[in-house]
């Protein structure tokens, strides 16, 4: 026994020699990020979630670049240099040129046109190019996008990853396998993935831009948020996106570590009525439960104070957002507009979460006590994803709790979609929310062309869907992530596609 | 080996037939039944209703029950497992080849350790009974059954990775990562073979052959190794067999803690995204595996002990 006891101590002291974490970090050329996930696809079109859409950044272009500076969204040129609309509906584009493929093809506008009408051609990428009517190769490295309608936002919709540009030649190489052979023209290039293990790019020596300091970018899928932590405090990672809230003090504590944490897209979760359904038809008992919602609260014990209550219906962070009057916490104005409604002693009701989300249940169940407070009686009902989306795509909820998430940037995609009254049900409107103003200001804003008119337009829509309340915002989303103290360069955006061909170490 | 003990295997073989029919029956039902829509869940909420219901078609989910069951059967007898619902759509038998040799080699590894660690410590135990060591292995088998197997690797995560810094606390790309991961899923293993293993020894070592044995002399070691084991083994290995189903779901847990990309974590990712094809693979693939342990650890019964062998002369 003695002798296994032994010899068990000295097999782990051996491997336990093989590991130490003593890194040099100069002239260290490889970047390890840990992700919770890899995402199911590189292709572009291939897919729609978070992961996936971050790491095709890495080795995609799109025609323009959306960067995150000094709190403002600023529009880089990307594979296009300069551009112009010659009409609302009407936007021409001068490309880049000279610029190659992953592949050492030339990129010209054939790869443009070919990229866009794949991805309108896409259920996942859809939502985001399905206003573009036509594109007009005009030259090599000219190129003409008309929209159906005139649309304001289409820049911001071209900094999308759904809009980067692929290379055609290698799709048709390809076909459905592109995803697992990407070719971009981004800084870095696909080298290999292991499923649910390991996705590795290279730097790409023939990229247009400034050339990377890091050669190699690996991706490790991590799918605990603590472990994500852990392997940048033992060396194992340089960077772990997306830490839990309940890292945090772990990891501000730890000085050899960075905590970067910023505002994000996303507004998630909103608390929204069925405005269909009585009572919520009314304004009043809308704007009393609102009152009676204590979101400081939610932030703090749900969310562990990561993030910020929410004022409004769009976050912070996107453009147009207008600095609106909170609902304070006030169960006495709850209880007089409940009185006011017509429902001095309250009335029953339901909440739906999608039940993959524990985080929303946790906030049903914390709503449902605080609207005890002026007589409401509120069953928690947790409710499958799939059938959740469809149920409350059909009205048949009360109040529902959802996230959105503006992925350009732009008030448009934040608005037009969830409170338009064309958009019922799926679409994104699933408060069913009618306001013939709204309506008119969201035709407007995404027609004016003119930035400071789109402002004014912007400001009287978001005043009018505090005040009628079809939603209870409830937190303003942030992004937590943690870097070793020898990485530099690294850049928070709103996004959370992250430039890691900028991060060099020191 | 001989003529009846073939038979004997394609009997059981055979009967992996029935075994893997129910299962597929079982799971393809529990898929209808559960509520959510593939369709819905892999399109998002921004989704047009149109492209939904198109994938819905493309995917097969718009046909009866029996209809998609019966269609499955007879793909899966061509050994068509279908094609993953999820992006990049490979085919799940490739999705399935790519993890499953990680979650066999994980589940090796630990019964190897609990083998090592539960049968010596159990005939120690036995041996030795009610000595300190006895009751020390008797508390912490206690323990290795009792404590979760999620919670002991964070521990170890927490100690070997974090605070010693000896072992990675993620991956499986060497034999440094392997240990973490095996031991935790082989503990409570090792704990139910080292109490099996105590109680059979025990028993043994009373029998009259043992007595016999060390009044004929011979070394203490010769009858503990040579006459009591041999005999102990049998309900040893029939519950090494048992316990290796519990360590293809103790993997499950094991597998995401340690971001090993094993079939567990893959499984319980497609439920989450309702992927039928790739469920049902999956299941089905381990469900053989454990059929398939369990006839060779009654093979191995023939090998032991001479009484079962004589049965198939």
């Amino acid at each position: 026994m003695k002798k296994f006891v032994a010899s068990l101590i000295a097999v782990v002291l051996v491997f336990g020699a093989f590991s130490v974490n003593v890194l040099a970090y100069e002239g260290k050329t490889e970047l390890v990020v840990a992700s919770g996930s890899l995402g199911p696809s590189l292709d572009p079109v291939g897919t729609n979630d978070m992961p996936s859409s971050r790491h095709q950044r890495q080795i995609f272009d799109t025609l323009i670049m959306m960067r995150y500076i000094d709190g403002q969204i600023v529009l880089e040129p990307g594979l296009a240099v300069s551009w112009e609309f010659l009409d609302p509906s009407t936007l021409k584009l001068q490309l880049r040129e000279g610029v190659l493929f992953h592949n050492g093809e030339l990129f010209t506008a054939n790869d443009v046109k070919f990229s866009l009408e794949r991805a309108i051609e896409s259920s996942f990428s859809r939502p985001i190019v399905e206003m573009i009517d036509e594109i007009i190769v005009d030259g090599d490295y000219e190129v003409t996008i008309k929209t159906l309608f005139p649309f304001a936002p289409l820049l911001n919709h071209l900094t999308h990853t759904s809009t980067s540009i692929v290379s055609a030649a290698a799709v048709e190489e390809f076909g459905d396998s592109f995803g697992e052979n990407p070719v971009g023209t981004g800084p870095f290039k696909y080298v290999s993935r292991v499923v649910q293990s390991e996705l590795v790019f290279e730097r790409f020596d023939d990229y247009w831009g400034e050339l990377p300091v890091l050669e190699k970018l690996r991706i490790l899928e991590i799918p605990i948020q603590a472990t994500r932590l852990i392997l940048v405090e033992t060396g194992g990672a340089d960077i772990a996106v997306d830490i839990a809230p309940a890292d945090v003090r772990r990891a501000e504590a730890n000085p050899n570590l960075t905590l970067e944490r910023g505002f994000t897209f996303s507004l998630s979760p909103y608390i929204g009525f069925n405005t269909l359904k009585e009572p919520f038809d009314n304004h009043l008992v809308r704007q009393a439960i609102n009152y009676a919602t204590d979101t400081q609260a939610l932030v703090d014990v749900v969310f562990r104070g990561v993030g910020a209550p929410a004022h409004g219906p769009l976050s912070e962070m996107v453009w147009g957002f207008a600095e609106l009057e909170a609902f304070d916490y006030d169960v006495a104005k709850a209880k007089e507009l409940m009185i006011e409604a017509g429902y001095p002693d309250g009335f029953e009701t339901t909440i739906w979460w999608n039940s993959n989300n524990p985080q929303r249940g946790q906030v049903a169940e914390m709503l449902q006590f605080m609207l005890a407070d002026i007589g409401i009686t509120m069953e928690v009902i947790g409710v499958e994803w799939g059938q959740y989306l469809l149920d409350t795509a059909d009205g048949l909820h009360d109040m529902f709790l959802l996230g959105w998430v503006t992925a350009t940037g732009d008030p448009d995609y934040g608005l037009f979609n969830v409170f338009h009254s064309n958009n019922h049900g799926t679409p994104g409107n699933r408060t069913f929310y009618t306001n013939a103003r709204v309506d008119e200001l969201l035709e407007a804003g995404r027609v004016e062309t003119d930035p400071d008119a789109r402002l004014v337009i912007y400001a009287e829509l978001q005043q009018i869907l505090r005040d009628d309340a079809p939603w209870i915002p409830v937190l303003q989303g942030e992004e937590l992530v943690v870097l070793s103290n020898s990485v530099r360069g690294f850049e928070l955006t709103p996004t959370t596609n992250y430039w890691f061909w900028l991060v060099h170490f020191e | 080996m001989n003529f009846c003990l073939y038979k004997y295997i394609f009997k059981r073989l055979g009967m992996m037939v029935p075994v893997l029919l129910g299962v597929m029956l079982i799971i393809f039902f529990i898929n209808h039944i559960t509520p959510g829509d593939p369709a819905v869940i892999l399109l998002g909420d921004r989704a047009d209703i149109q492209d939904v219901e198109n994938l819905r078609r493309e995917m097969g989910l718009n046909d009866p029950f029996f209809v998609q069951f019966f269609r499955y059967v007879g793909n899966v007898i061509r050994l068509d497992f279908g094609t993953s619902f999820v992006p990049p759509h490979r085919t799940v038998w490739e999705e399935i080849s790519m993890r499953f040799p990680t979650t066999m080699q994980l589940a090796a590894l630990s019964v190897v350790f609990a083998i090592l660690m539960g049968i010596p410590l159990g005939i120690i135990s036995a041996t030795k009974q009610y000595s300190i060591f006895d009751n020390i292995a008797t508390v912490i088998g206690l323990l290795g059954v009792s404590i979760p197997n999620f919670w002991q690797g964070m521990l170890f995560i927490m100690l070997f990775s974090v605070t010693l810094g000896w072992l990675p606390a993620a991956g499986w790309s060497g034999p440094q990562t392997w240990i973490l991961p095996a031991i935790t899923i082989g503990t409570s293993s090792a704990a139910v073979i080292m109490r099996m293993t105590r109680s059979t020894m025990l028993e043994v070592v009373r029998q009259d052959y043992i007595r016999t044995a060390r009044a004929k002399g011979q070394k203490e070691s010769t009858v503990i190794y040579k006459h009591a084991l041999k005999n102990a083994l049998i309900p040893v290995v029939t519950v090494v067999g048992l316990q290796f189903g519990g360590l293809l779901g103790g993997a499950v847990l094991t597998e995401t803690i340690f971001s090993i990309p094993g079939l567990g974590r893959y499984v319980v990712q497609a439920v989450n995204q309702r992927d039928y094809p790739t469920v049902l693979g999956g299941v089905l693939l381990m469900a053989l595996a454990f059929s398939f342990v369990n006839l060779l650890v009654d093979i191995l019964y023939a090998f032991i002990d001479p009484r079962i062998r004589s049965q198939y002369k």
